[in-house]
C-alpha cells in the first residue's frame, strides 16, 4: 500500500483528502505545518507527499527544498489556493516539484494526478 | 402467488386422477358382482380379471397417496428453493446497486466539501489581502452602490460598515463639477481613472480632499463592479471643510 503525506494548515482540506486518498486503498499521513511534515518524512518516508503552498510556519516551495534534500526520490506535488497569475507560479514551481495543481481543481482531478506521479 | 397457483394445480390435478380410480374400481366391482351372481366359467374369469383390475386400482389409488405424501412435498420445496434463489439474488442485485448509488453520492458529496472548502479560502485569503492594505478601498456597483469596503475605509471615514454597504457611494464620495461627471460616468461604464479630485465625506460631516482611483473589478470578460481606491494625504486632511 502506497503511502501519502498531506501537508496542509487546514484541518478541512486534510481531512478531506484523506478520506478521499483513503477511500483509494493509499496510507495517509497528515502534518499540519512543515516541521510535522519534515518529521514523518524522516521517521516513516513516504512515496509522495502532497503539500499546500501557503502555510503558517513556511511556505510550500521553502518545504519542497527541505523535503528535496531529506527525500530526493519522493515526488511533491504542490497544491494551491490563490494564484494571481497561474502561468508565472507554474514556470517557477515546475522546475522544483513533479506537479502543480489548483486547489480549486476537482478531487477527481487530484486523484488522477496522484495516480500519475505514483505510476499506476 | 406463484407457489401456491402451482400447489393448487397439484391439487387439483391429484384429485381428478382419484376420481378417475374410484369410478372404474366401482365399474369393475359392479361387473364382477353381476358376473358372480351368474356362477359360470366366464363368469369366474371375469371375477379374476375384475380381482386383478380393482388390485391394479387400488395399486394405483396407495401410489397416488404416497406420491401425494412424498413427490408433491419435494416439488413444493423445489418451487420454494427456486423463489428464494430468485429472492435472494434480486436482494444481492439491489443491495449492488444501492452500494454503487452510496459510493456515488459519498464521491459527490466530498468534491461538494472540497470546492466549499477551496472557495472558502480563497475568499478568506482575498478578504485578509484587501483588509491588509493601508489605503482604504471600496467596492462600487455600476448602480453606484457601496458592495464592500476594507477596515481602513472605515477607519477614514469614521462609518459603521452596516451603515455605508448597500448604501449609495454619494454619502461618503462626491466630486463636483466636471471630475463629478467623469467619476460617476467611469463607475457606470466599470471604466478606469486615476487620480480624480473629491471629497470624502465623514460620519462627523468633515470633508476631506481626497484623490481617488477607479479601476474595473472584472469578473471573466465582464465589468462587474469597480475597485476605488483613496488617498488622503495628512496636509489634505488638515485643510478639511466642515
Amino acid at each position: 500500500m502506497k503511502h501519502i503525506l498531506v501537508v496542509d494548515d487546514e484541518q478541512e482540506i486534510r481531512d478531506v483528502l484523506q478520506m478521499v486518498l483513503a477511500r483509494q486503498c493509499f496510507r495517509v499521513t497528515c502534518a499540519s505545518s512543515g516541521s510535522d511534515a519534515r518529521r514523518v518524512v524522516r521517521e516513516d518516508p513516504p512515496d509522495l507527499i502532497i503539500t499546500d503552498l501557503q502555510m503558517a510556519d513556511t511556505d510550500g516551495l521553502e518545504l519542497v527544498e527541505q523535503l528535496k534534500v531529506m527525500a530526493p526520490e519522493v515526488p511533491v506535488m504542490l497544491l494551491t489556493g490563490i494564484v494571481f497569475d497561474p502561468q508565472v507560479l507554474r514556470d517557477t514551481v515546475s522546475k522544483k516539484v513533479a506537479s502543480y495543481v489548483e486547489k480549486a481543481s476537482p478531487l477527481s482531478k487530484i486523484m488522477s494526478e496522484v495516480r500519475r506521479l505514483l505510476g499506476e | 402467488m406463484c407457489v401456491l397457483r402451482i400447489m393448487n394445480d397439484d391439487l387439483a390435478a391429484s384429485i381428478s386422477r382419484r376420481l378417475v380410480l374410484a369410478v372404474v374400481c366401482l365399474l369393475v366391482a359392479g361387473v364382477v358382482g353381476v358376473m358372480a351372481i351368474q356362477e359360470t366359467a366366464t363368469a369366474r374369469a371375469w371375477v379374476v380379471l375384475g380381482c386383478v383390475v380393482a388390485g391394479a386400482g387400488l395399486s394405483g389409488w396407495a401410489a397416488l397417496t404416497l406420491r401425494g405424501k412424498t413427490v408433491a412435498p419435494c416439488l413444493e420445496a423445489e418451487v420454494a428453493k427456486a423463489e428464494a434463489e430468485r429472492l435472494e439474488s434480486w436482494v444481492r442485485e439491489r443491495a449492488a446497486q444501492l452500494t454503487m448509488s452510496n459510493q456515488a453520492l459519498l464521491e459527490e458529496n466530498l468534491e461538494r466539501r472540497w470546492a466549499n472548502q477551496t472557495m472558502e479560502h480563497q475568499l478568506r485569503y482575498a478578504q485578509a489581502i484587501i483588509d491588509a492594505l493601508l489605503d482604504p478601498v471600496l467596492i462600487v456597483s455600476k448602480a453606484l452602490n457601496i458592495t464592500r469596503l476594507n477596515p481602513a475605509a472605515l477607519k477614514c471615514t469614521g462609518y459603521e460598515a452596516s451603515a455605508v454597504v448597500g448604501g449609495p457611494v454619494g454619502k461618503i464620495m462626491v466630486a463636483e463639477g466636471e471630475p463629478g461627471r467623469q467619476w460617476e460616468a467611469a463607475l457606470k461604464a466599470g471604466e478606469r481613472l486615476e487620480s480624480l479630485s473629491v471629497w470624502l465625506l465623514t460620519a462627523g460631516g468633515v470633508h476631506k480632499p481626497a484623490q481617488v482611483s477607479v479601476v474595473p473589478l472584472v469578473d471573466g470578460k465582464q465589468v462587474v463592479a469597480s475597485v476605488v481606491i483613496l488617498r488622503v494625504k495628512a496636509g489634505d486632511a488638515a485643510r478639511a471643510r466642515s
